[in-house]
């Protein structure tokens, strides 16, 4: 018994850790060799997800799902570009005041009224999605060079994204360890007993939703400085993928459990299949069928390997 | 000084509590006794702040305790313990026993020795052997509730309130928690105790306020009153014991008979059951009784052992395969395992025979459904409007009958129940009895798992008891008596040798 459960620590909470080594390799193998830039480009390409989908993480903990983060990514994005060249301070006040206002809506919604995550989050998705096209009709705006070179390093220096990537891990590692993390965890194992408990349910759930906002936000900041210029739809493909991500990342959708290390594992092998296509020379079309295909390997494993091992105890 | 002055509650037009007017010492342990619907919960609930009251007021040592305010209520040292628990399943016990008090770093990350060695501090001091590592989804019911105890007088209460905190306890739990209040009691803690086992009022409490329908209608020091008084004062009626039916001779068929089951609490068990039998089940809590129940339900996966219903060999068992030989199971935890509580009475009631059910092209006939459940709801008593009312508005014991005559609409030929009186007033506990007498009448072979000794005794042909996943020792005729079955539950007997296995759960 407590055998098996030291082996159930170690593979199944690392598991997103050795795909994403797995896929490393095979990249490696393709490519023939590994350079700084690669490391750069792998970095630099997974952290807007890894950013919105630790935000997706903290919301899925309470037992709910942010749709809205996309969106508010992109509307953070447009606000940057637009205004970062003629005011460089409200060009990230003005994001970050987004995406925190984003996330304050959503969490009154849903801890305030009890109204369903799903249902709020696809509204307000929907409205910023609106407001991302009125304030940037066209993709445009522009970003101040010296910025874009102070937050991706340049062209060739890998630390600018691995560095990114580190602090996602640790930030949100210790956010886990910090009471704040703790309730985040009772209150998705179980609201009420939470609430008997003497947790704030309602607090833990709105600050959950504001910081989700602001760590999109943060996507949205980093993805337009990388590409020199906003887009309104520059999020839209995070709204899905941030739950993926958090999926692959070993954190059940009901809540409760998951660690930032394996949602951040969960976004680099998102990212890394892209390369992996380019490399192989396979059509990016497969690159969605990959990732589906991921995502069902490594939840069905979880599932299946539960399955094998209550046969397995019932034998012992 | 705990003063509670006219307090007043109704839940529509129903008048849950009735002027009552009582208080309690420091030292003192108030038992609150009656059956369920008397109103006992609504009036620990009320002093918990979790119920406003319509009227009347609350006062701990002369200062007034604002109603309906669970905040107010914790400030002033009121701690209260409820049948449902409030522990956090996916978290580990260290982690609930300080989920708001967990000692922090100098960065805010939680300091994880400090916080072992709180918790282990805290668990040892209160004499509970529980890893603090360990989920608490993962114990059994009665260490739950014995952490949740902790918890609640680890905030130090000035009063304590338990409801119905021994339901899920076996014996020397009880005996645990019995000195644990006692040293609350002591040091001075304001103590109100709820139970419906009257042996524990008078094990745990120096008073005892009796309530029925809302009113209190004795308060009285607990010595001076007997078994018989008491039960007289809450229902009305005669005691429990005479209101066992009468045991009748059960047929000689053997109805079910399962041969040397193992699983990972099963140590080979063996059992059979005859046609009209009512067999007990008996034991400390967790020893593999409601593991037997679901393994012969086709819900607890055997590792070997064989299972024949009327001499047919059921292979690869599963819930609808058993259904299907004739059995029916009546679980412990009604609220997650046999109600659907959004639907109604009728729903509750009629969805395990669907398919038996009249119907016209798949629509089915509301005519036969309603002569099925009004005979249900007429043949057991069942409290309530009618078979559309939200089954969810029903008393626990109500709710308890519901499932029962779920169950017996299949028309089963063997009834399973698990601990299905747990938490279920002396009344209805009657009906209950005699429900179970009238099925067992009718040839229909039961296997009746019961914490409860006494209605054991009462009520069943034979007992076996379960010991650390193994049957103990059985008892026939004369040789059921509580004094045998409480012995069998903690001293081991057959097997020696493999002793030391432990039970998994």
């Amino acid at each position: 018994m407590s055998t098996l459960r030291i082996s159930r620590f170690q593979i199944g909470d690392n598991w997103p850790v050795l795909v994403f080594l797995g896929l490393l390799a095979i990249l490696i193998v393709l490519k023939g060799r590994f350079t700084p830039f690669d490391v750069r480009s792998l970095s630099v390409n997974a952290l807007p997800l890894a950013l919105i989908a630790l935000g997706q993480f903290l919301v899925v903990l309470t037992r709910g799902v942010d749709l809205s983060l996309g969106p508010v990514a992109s509307v953070a994005g447009a606000v940057m570009a637009l205004t970062i060249t003629s005011h460089p301070v409200l060009g990230i006040a003005g994001p970050v005041a987004v995406g925190l206002l984003a996330g304050l809506v959503n969490g009154l919604f849903v801890a305030r009224l009890g109204m369903p995550p799903i249902i709020v989050t696809l509204a307000t998705m929907s409205i910023w999605q609106g407001v991302a096209l009125l304030v940037l009709p066209d993709p445009g705006g522009s970003v101040p060079a010296d910025f874009q070179a102070f937050v991706t390093g340049g062209f060739s220096v890998p630390t600018a994204g691995v560095v990114g990537i580190l602090a996602c891990c640790v930030i949100g590692t210790w956010l886990l360890s910090s009471r704040f993390g703790l309730h985040l965890r009772a209150v998705g194992g179980d609201e009420q007993a939470a609430r008997m408990s003497g947790v704030r349910v309602p607090n833990v759930k709105i600050l959950a939703y504001v910081l989700a906002g602001l760590l999109a936000a943060l996507g949205g900041i980093y993805v337009t400085t990388t590409m020199a210029s906003g887009s309104p739809t520059t999020g839209d493909g995070y709204i899905l993928t941030s739950i993926a991500a958090v999926v692959i990342g070993g954190v059940p959708l009901s809540g409760g459990r998951g660690t930032a290390i394996g949602v951040v594992m969960g976004a680099l092998i998102l990212t890394i299949t892209g390369s992996l296509l380019y490399f192989a020379d396979v059509s990016s079309f497969y690159q969605s069928i990959i990732d589906g295909t991921i995502l069902l390997a490594i939840v069905g494993s979880g599932a299946t390997r539960d399955w094998l091992r209550g046969i397995v105890a019932v034998r012992a | 000084m705990l003063s509670l002055i006219a307090i007043e509650k109704s839940f529509g037009a129903t008048r849950a509590v009735k002027a009552v007017t009582l208080d309690s010492a420091p030292g003192t342990v108030l038992g609150l006794a009656g059956e369920n619907g008397a109103g006992k919960s609504t009036l620990i609930t009320i002093v918990s702040g979790a119920v406003t009251p319509d009227a009347g007021t609350i006062s701990l040592d002369g200062k007034t305790i604002a109603p309906g305010d669970t905040n107010a209520a914790i400030g002033l040292g009121i701690s209260s313990v409820f049948q449902e628990l409030t522990l956090v399943r996916e978290l580990t016990v260290e982690r609930n026993l300080l989920l708001t008090s967990a000692p922090t770093t100098a960065w805010g990350s939680i300091h994880r020795r400090r916080a072992r060695q709180a918790a282990t501090e805290i668990l040892n001091r209160r004499r509970l052997a529980i890893d603090p590592r360990a989920r608490v989804g993962d114990l059994p019911l009665g260490q739950q509730q014995m952490l949740e105890i902790v918890r609640a007088v680890e905030r130090k209460p000035r009063v304590l309130l338990l409801d119905e905190a021994t339901s899920a306890l076996g014996a020397s739990e009880v005996e645990w928690l019995a000195d644990l209040v006692g040293g609350l009691r002591d040091a001075g803690t304001i103590v109100l105790f709820i139970s419906h086992r009257w042996d524990e009022v008078v094990r745990f409490c120096n008073r005892v306020a009796i309530l029925r329908n809302g009113e209190l209608v004795s308060l009285a020091d607990t010595a001076v009153v007997s078994e018989d008084e008491a039960v007289r004062l809450m229902t009305g009626h005669e005691a429990v014991e005479s209101s066992f039916p009468a045991k009748l001779h059960s047929n000689d068929a053997i109805a079910l008979s399962a041969d040397r089951l193992k699983s990972r609490v099963l140590r080979g068990v063996s059992v059979a059951i005859k046609k009209g039998e009512i067999l007990g089940l008996g034991g400390l809590v967790g020893q593999g009784q409601g593991s037997l129940l679901e393994a012969l339900f086709g819900a607890h996966s055997l590792a070997e052992g064989t299972i024949r219903v009327g001499g047919k060999h059921l292979d690869y068992l599963t819930p609808r395969r058993a259904i299907a030989a004739g059995l029916a199971y009546v679980p412990q935890e009604r609220k997650t395992e046999g109600l659907l509580l959004a639907k109604s009475v009728a729903v509750n009631m009629t969805y395990a025979i669907l398919t038996q059910l009249r119907s016209v092209l798949g629509i089915l006939d509301p005519r036969h459904e309603d002569e099925l459940v009004s005979a249900a709801i007429g043949r057991a008593q069942i409290r309530t409007r009618g078979g559309g009312e939200s089954i969810s508005n029903l008393s626990g014991g109500n709710q308890q009958k519901v499932l029962l005559e779920k169950w017996l609409l299949t028309r089963p030929s063997i009834l399973l129940l698990n601990d299905v009186t747990r938490g279920v007033d002396i009344g209805t506990k009657r009906h209950i009895y005699a429900l179970i007498a009238e099925i067992a009448r009718q040839g229909v072979a039961i296997l009746w798992y019961s914490t409860d000794a006494r209605e054991l005794v009462g009520v069943v042909h034979r007992v076996v008891v379960m010991l650390q996943g193994r049957i103990n020792v059985e008892l026939t005729g004369d040789d059921i008596t509580v004094d045998r079955i409480v012995r069998a539950s903690v001293v081991g007997t057959a097997n020696q040798g493999e002793a030391d296995v432990h039970v998994a759960h």
